[in-house]
């Protein structure tokens, strides 16, 4: 090895050393620390609950909760932003010392995690249209007069999505999104769904801020406990204690009123809270049936491999699209003139340097803005099929490039055009070299196909995001089965290739 | 048939050929000679369009190709199934049979399907002397059976003339001299085609003219006799000495 080399090396030990540390600094979860009080929610949800108001701090009922709780346990309250429904795992994890943002008490979470007394008693608001008639009740949800079933859109793993579920069933399209709250309503306001059902206090927030919407029939209990809690581990016995102790204070001074009321949440129901306090949580024998379908291995694996199918159809309409696309545009970037070839390098570029995530919200999200709607499962097909065809581009590129100039003048000498030499020689001889990383493509396309849980395609990952929240206990099951449904698409993949790649072995111009 | 007329090309700030004149008659066999980098290959490239110039005119029979980047395609593509090219590195289609390389003319630019065009194909590569080889493939084929094949592939669409870019200048003398005895064969058919060679013997013995070219001109024309043996010009004279063996 030279000197050169040598140094080298010790140089780039020295970047990655000091991006270690910086990500140290930057990165840091945020410790368990006796004097702060770590508040698990997500802002995402938005209004009332948790969001940032116009000056840039957080505001929100529960905020303003949270700096209550913490003062009178003599601690300094800091919240911890994270998804919503993996809220309860980073609790479990240890990222943060409390759940509270809106979430339903359910027999099942008690068993895993302890709650506190309720602070809010909720209900269900349905959200559709204003000019929409045909939406008067809840029952009309049932009617079709499209011909097709009623589509609805909830927040995943909330009880609104539980309840739909269990009360119209079959009857309606369920659309279970991650980001539930002003996406969904957005999404009903340019008529991509036909109404939403929310959290009431959601209901009231936003309600001014998509006029077009209205609240139809009345907020309606989903189910025998209908109230929020804030969630704390199981061990953490004194915790909870000094919660509920100063929850019952905010309870019985009117704290909680006088709060709810500046929020415009408070309702002829919150009164309960004190009686609910007395005897909590319910006692054994006061537990429902599991509400949920007692799912066993059976269904479970069911209701995974049905999703896989939306899986294996993504990826495959998806990556025969983005392999001509991409072809196409490298033919047009090597053969073509040269303003194309600036115009489809932009292309390429813009695709390969900005995540797949982002761009299926723009063509999910934004794209109606200017009056195309594309349903989910299209766009979905869309959005992998358009980022995944500059990856092609490039691959096909490189093995256009990999074959030696003299085969397109000898195709050309023998007076081939150029369409006709591509067609004829280089485009036979390029496939051969781009089978490898063409079906490493195809391969990771299966997997990025689980982003599009985010537009509300139901596809495996998403569904067992879903199947996990609503059966926290199941996660090795989930988890195993899930992870054998995706090996079982790939791998014939995998195989595939090898054979492909014997058959049509490179051969050397 | 083939006219070049003050032929200039530049390759950047390089001026490759300064000037180029030449003439070449139907049926006959014109040698290009000369040091490398003499603009020999350039010259040849010009002729069928592989590289633009930026002055002079070429013409083959009623076609022309003028200066500047853009010669039409059709234009072009007429011009090349009049002439033909066979290049040093063969360049045959690797993921085709022998046969099927010399069947691409025929079927994918005269338009001919298979059956047609495959009775003469198999003539050509007899003629060759590769009749036994008719599927194997480029790879499994030796230097001087590649560049006989080349040479049946553009044999296939009968072209009026034929440029032979240095066809032997990549292989041993034995297979050079399978090569070169095939060229001089096709020569005494009479067909017509410009050779640019480093095989003495054979621009000696099989051409009609012979065309030495240095610094991008040509710096003298004339029968091999006169060339080799009373060469009029310095730079002549100093090329032939030098490659006296």
């Amino acid at each position: 090895m030279t000197r050169l080399a040598w140094w080298w090396f010790v140089l780039a030990g020295g970047v990655y050393a000091a991006m270690v540390v910086a990500a140290g600094v930057f990165e840091a979860p945020i410790d368990a620390d006796p004097h702060t009080l770590r508040w698990g929610g997500d802002r995402s949800g938005g209004g009332p609950y948790i969001y940032t108001d116009k000056n840039g701090d957080l505001a929100g009922f529960e905020t303003e909760l949270a700096a209550y709780l913490a003062t009178e346990l003599g601690l300094t309250d800091r919240f911890v932003q994270g998804p919503w429904d993996k809220l309860p795992d980073r609790l479990t994890r240890g990222d943060i010392d409390i759940v509270l943002n809106g979430y339903e008490w359910t027999p099942e979470r008690e068993s895993k995690w302890a709650s506190t007394i309720p602070y809010y008693v909720y209900r269900l608001q349905l959200l559709a249209r204003k000019d929409d008639n045909t939406i008067r009740s809840w029952e009309d949800l049932r009617s079709q007069p499209n011909g097709r079933p009623r589509r609805i859109g909830v927040l995943s793993g909330s009880a609104a999505q539980r309840y739909v579920a269990k009360t119209l069933g079959d009857d309606v399209e369920l659309l279970a999104y991650t980001e539930g709250v002003t996406s969904a309503m957005r999404l009903v306001e340019q008529g991509q769904l036909d109404a939403t059902v929310q959290d009431y206090p959601t209901a009231v927030f936003y309600g001014q801020k998509f006029p077009a919407l209205h609240a139809v029939g009345e907020a309606v209990a989903p189910g025998r406990y209908p109230y929020y809690v804030i969630f704390v581990r199981r061990d953490e016995e004194d915790l909870l204690r000094r919660l509920n102790d100063a929850l019952r204070r905010a309870i019985s001074d009117g704290r909680l009123e006088q709060l709810y009321r500046r929020y415009r949440i408070w309702t002829d129901e919150q009164p309960k809270l004190a009686a609910l306090a007395e005897h909590w949580p319910p006692a054994d024998d006061a537990l429902p049936e599991e509400e949920e379908d007692s799912s066993g291995g059976q269904s479970f694996l069911l209701t995974l491999a049905r999703a896989a199918v939306t899986t294996v159809l993504l990826a495959c309409l998806s990556m025969p699209l983005a392999m001509l696309i991409g072809l196409l545009v490298a033919i047009g970037r090597l053969y073509g003139p040269t303003w194309l070839n600036w115009l489809l390098t932009i292309y390429v570029e813009f695709l390969r340097g900005t995540p797949l995530l982002l761009q299926l919200f723009v063509i999910f999200f934004l794209l109606p803005a200017l009056d195309i709607r594309i349903p989910a499962f299209w766009a979905g097909v869309m959005g992998l099929a358009i980022n995944y065809s500059a990856y092609e581009a490039e691959n096909y590129r490189a093995g256009f490039l990999a074959i030696p100039r003299g085969q397109m003048e000898a195709a050309l000498a023998l007076g081939m055009s150029t369409w006709t030499a591509l067609r004829r020689v280089i485009v036979p001889q390029a496939v051969r070299i781009v089978i490898p990383p063409v079906t490493n493509d195809f391969i990771a396309l299966f997997k990025d196909t689980s982003v599009c849980s985010v537009i509300a395609v139901t596809e495996l990952t998403g569904r067992y995001s879903e199947l996990y929240n609503n059966h926290p206990n199941a996660v090795l099951q989930l988890g195993l089965l899930t992870a054998l449904l995706y090996l079982l698409m790939s791998y014939p993949l995998s195989l595939v290739a090898r054979r492909l790649e014997r058959r049509f072995p490179k051969v050397v111009a | 048939m083939i006219e070049v007329h003050n032929l200039v090309k530049d390759h950047g700030t390089l001026r490759v050929l300064d000037g180029v004149c030449l003439s070449v008659k139907r049926g006959e066999v014109a040698a290009v000679i000369g040091p490398s980098g003499g603009g020999k290959s350039t010259l040849l490239r010009c002729i069928n369009g592989l590289e633009t110039f930026q002055q002079g005119e070429i013409g083959v029979d009623a076609l022309r190709l003028k200066p500047g980047d853009g010669h039409a395609a059709l234009h072009l593509r007429q011009l090349r199934r009049r002439v033909g090219m066979v290049f040093q590195q063969f360049n045959l289609f690797p993921h085709m049979t022998v046969l099927d390389n010399v069947l691409s003319g025929p079927r994918f630019v005269l338009g001919q399907r298979r059956g047609e065009a495959e009775p003469e194909a198999r003539r050509l590569l007899d003629r060759v002397g590769l009749g036994d080889k008719l599927d194997a493939r480029p790879d499994q084929l030796s230097g001087g059976q590649q560049q006989r094949v080349a040479i049946a592939r553009a044999l296939a669409v009968r072209p009026d003339a034929i440029l032979f870019d240095e066809p032997t200048s990549a292989l041993d003398p034995r297979m050079a001299g399978e090569v070169l005895s095939v060229i001089a064969d096709l020569a005494r058919s009479g067909q017509t085609m410009i050779v640019v060679t480093h095989a003495m013997h054979f621009a000696r013995q099989v051409a009609h003219t012979v065309h030495v070219m240095d610094a991008g001109r040509v710096a003298e024309s004339g029968p091999p006799q006169q060339v080799f043996e009373s060469p009029r010009e310095e730079a002549t004279r100093r090329f032939v000495a030098e490659t006296r063996t």
